[in-house]
């Protein structure tokens, strides 16, 4: 900032004289008019609806603001949305029609409904969901109990999961199917199947079973949830 | 004009036969399918908040496959002092001394990249940061901090320039003197062979990127939709010789009384009223026009860098305390959408036009820039397909005479695949290389596989989650640049003996240079219109 001086030169706004210094009050003129109420008025402001008024009397303002919010945030709205996608196409009977992976990877450009986005069918490569539905739950737990015995240590903290949460625990921590925030599971099954990476169908069978069961707070990642809360329990 | 001693061809200054009836020109027929790969669905389906790590998976696992059978054939077989590489599947798994390959994404931590920080800095100082040429400027003096990361400064680039190799495992530093030979970018998919040294950076002793993809035959999309439909063939009939196609770009209309008459010079050579009779034969063979990027000047709705600067500065200077954010419509001035609607009406009747949006046009700013609405154009509409409610499932979109594309655009044109930008990728990658040679950048980008490389990055660009959708997958016939200095060329070749013709459209409001391209043989020319003071 430049240097403050004392002196003060001419000044680009120009002052007000003296006899202008007092604010002044007028009644008339056409600024001051009052007018009456016309009938045209009358007629407007009949229109409204006297409910809402009452509504606006009636309405109960809290004092203070509630922390956890009752709609969702866009996060979760957005993976809420994604599952009533997959739910709608589970839906319905797997289409013949499918995006087979070399069209994702190369060869032949996809012929697509939307283009960038989407596509056409379900999103399955082949006949994996009929796969999955076929798995047995002795199969999956076989599937865990492999898993498991991959580490040397058990794990800690899980005691009060079924072994369906822990399967979908695992599914969020396998970092090479792509992240796991901000994508409903089963979408992101999909997508690592499209792109050719042999996601596990036993995984694909307990996510079509939960969504069976009518389980959809099973399709967001719990790392999902713990990274968008507002705020921490101390 | 072109070709003609105008002192030998006298037919131009003699005055006209009325005995014999002209022979009325037609313009050749042109065979065009546009190809919705960068066209994304309308309003509530697109979804914003997905993050653009999503959009780096994909391209990670969309390019290693081919990644990895080059660089297998290439580094199976290297070995140093008897020591054979071996490949590891993660970033993070090298090991010190051990000669090893690995396939990851590039990123370069560059200090005059945009950073947040800048932006919320220039909003408190009156004076702006300076407009960045080059993210790496070998000159600037840095702090302290990025100072002692000078032993780490790595191949190419100046002070400062880190170049790291990145999967879902983590970050690799690249350091050693092969890469100072590399073009390399952020979001680049290469494969490096080398070894760990003890400060934890591996050093390169060769490098690899996916190459060109495979090429589609000619003809080979319309052959296929011909099989699909159920029709027969149609390699067994004769399809007639393709015309020519005019590539312009950077119109830069801006309401001016200025800029017309070079354009008015374009409208009649391409509708055959000006010039020669041998030259109207050539104008006749002229079949579609493409207009990559820029016909507007000013015209983007959201202001750039410099326009909120600058309008800072001017309310800084003013006084006045009020802020003008975005978009104010009562100083929208319609002159220069309705100079660009009149001058496409007039050559429309005669000549298909396919436009392609640029940085300066009215449309999205991130990419992938969709087509210019119809609203804009009130007498080219005409000729434009009308709007469908849905897209049916199986046939595709009707496309129009007048056809409003994306940024990128892909669409085949009597029987060659054409992929096109308006600009943006092409100039944000030159920002990130020392050096001026941007057909070596252009290259670069196809045997990347990637039609903007540097997006999300430092490219603003719709957050993809399924796939990348910038990722090439069938190797283009041509691949043309709208808004670059000047025209440049080049035929480059791909390893299964692909081949691009790869050209620079120069901008027309400062060179007057129109690309001609003759479909049968792919070679461009150029037609430049001056008006002379």
């Amino acid at each position: 900032m430049p240097p403050k001086r004392n002196s003060t030169g001419p000044r680009a706004i120009p002052t007000r004289q003296s006899s202008q210094s007092q604010a002044t009050l007028s009644f008339n003129g056409k600024q001051n008019k009052v007018t009456k109420p016309s009938a045209a008025q009358q007629a407007k402001s009949g229109k409204r609806d006297p409910a809402v008024i009452d509504q606006i009397i009636h309405a109960d303002v809290k004092s203070e603001a509630e922390p956890d919010l009752d709609e969702p945030t866009t996060a979760e709205a957005a993976i809420e949305q994604q599952v009533e996608e997959e739910a709608g196409t589970a839906k319905n009977a797997p289409s013949a029609a499918s995006v087979k992976t070399e069209e994702i990877l190369g060869g032949r450009a996809p012929e697509s409904d939307v283009g960038a986005i989407g596509g056409k069918g379900a999103g399955w490569v082949a006949d994996e969901e009929a796969q999955a539905r076929k798995v047995t739950d002795e199969q999956i737990k076989k599937y865990w109990k492999a898993k498991e015995s991959e580490r040397l240590a058990p794990r800690v903290h899980q005691e009060d999961l079924t072994v369906y949460a822990k399967v979908l625990r695992e599914w969020d921590m396998s970092g090479q199917f792509g992240p796991c925030i901000g994508i409903a599971r089963l979408k992101r099954w999909k997508r690592a199947n499209l792109l050719g990476l042999k996601p596990p169908v036993e995984v694909l069978a307990v996510l079509l079973k939960e969504m069976d069961g009518g389980n959809p707070k099973a399709q967001r990642a719990y790392v999902d949830e713990l990274m968008s809360t507002r705020f921490v329990e101390t | 004009m072109n070709g003609q001693d105008p002192s030998t061809d006298t037919s131009l200054l003699e005055t006209p036969d009325m005995s014999t009836p002209h022979a009325v020109l037609d313009r050749t027929p042109s065979a065009y399918t546009p190809h919705p790969t960068y066209r994304l669905p309308p309003g509530s389906a697109r979804h914003y908040q997905n993050q653009y790590a999503d959009m780096y998976f994909a391209r990670l696992a969309q390019l290693k496959p081919a990644t990895l059978a080059i660089a297998a054939d290439a580094f199976d077989t290297f070995s140093i002092a008897d020591e054979t590489a071996r490949r590891v599947d993660r970033v993070l798994d090298v090991r010190q001394g051990e000669l090893c390959w690995v396939v990851g994404t590039c990123y370069m931590e560059m200090p005059l990249k945009p950073n947040v920080l800048d932006d919320i800095g220039k909003e408190h100082w009156i004076a702006a940061p300076p407009t960045r040429v080059k993210y790496d400027h070998p000159s600037v003096a840095l702090e302290a901090g990025e100072g002692a990361h000078g032993a780490h400064a790595g191949g190419t680039g100046g002070v400062g320039t880190q170049i790291m190799l990145e999967d879902e495992s983590g970050r690799l530093r690249l350091t050693g003197s092969f890469l100072r030979g590399c073009l390399l970018v952020t979001g680049a998919i290469v494969a490096v062979v080398g070894t760990e040294n003890k400060d934890g950076d591996f050093e390169v002793l060769d490098l690899r990127v996916p190459d060109l993809p495979r090429q589609p035959q000619r003809w080979e999309a319309d052959d296929g939709n011909t099989a699909l439909t159920g029709k027969k063939p149609g390699s067994k009939k004769k399809r007639p010789r393709a015309g020519k196609v005019a590539i312009v770009s950077g119109l830069g209309i801006s309401g001016d009384e200025g800029d017309t008459l070079t354009l008015d010079l374009l409208l009649e050579y391409l509708l055959g009223e000006s010039t020669s009779p041998a030259d109207q034969e050539d104008a006749s063979t002229i079949s579609r026009l493409i207009i990559a990027g820029n016909s507007l000047s000013h015209a983007s709705p959201i202001p750039s860098r410099q326009d909120v600067i600058t309008a800072a500065t001017k309310n800084a200077a003013k006084a006045s305390g009020t802020r003008k954010y975005g978009y104010d419509s009562a100083a929208y001035n319609a002159a220069p959408t309705d100079r660009l609607d009149q001058w496409l009406a007039s050559l429309l009747p005669s000549m298909p036009i396919t436009l392609l949006p640029g940085a300066q046009d009215p449309t999205s700013t991130s990419l992938p820039q969709q087509p210019i609405h119809a609203a804009m154009f009130p007498h080219s509409r005409n000729y434009m397909a009308p709007p469908t409610a849905t897209t049916k499932d199986g046939d595709g979109e009707e496309v129009g005479w007048f056809d409003s594309q994306t940024n990128p655009a892909d669409f085949t044109l009597d029987g060659f695949r054409f992929l096109g930008t308006g600009g943006q990728p092409v100039d944000d990658v030159y920002k990130y290389i020392a050096g001026e040679e941007r057909l070596e950048m252009m290259e670069a980008m196809l045997r990347w596989r990637l039609s903007a490389p540097t997006a999300p990055d430092t490219l603003p660009c719709y957050p993809f989650q399924d796939e990348d959708q910038f990722v090439i997958k069938d190797c283009p016939h041509v691949f043309f640049v709208g808004n670059q200095p000047r025209f440049e060329t080049t035929l480059i070749e791909g390893p299964v003996g692909q081949a691009v013709r790869i050209i620079a459209v120069p901008r027309f409001k400062e060179t007057g240079e129109v690309v001609v391209v003759d479909m049968e043989t792919l070679v461009p020319e150029v037609v430049r219109f001056e008006v002379f003071d």
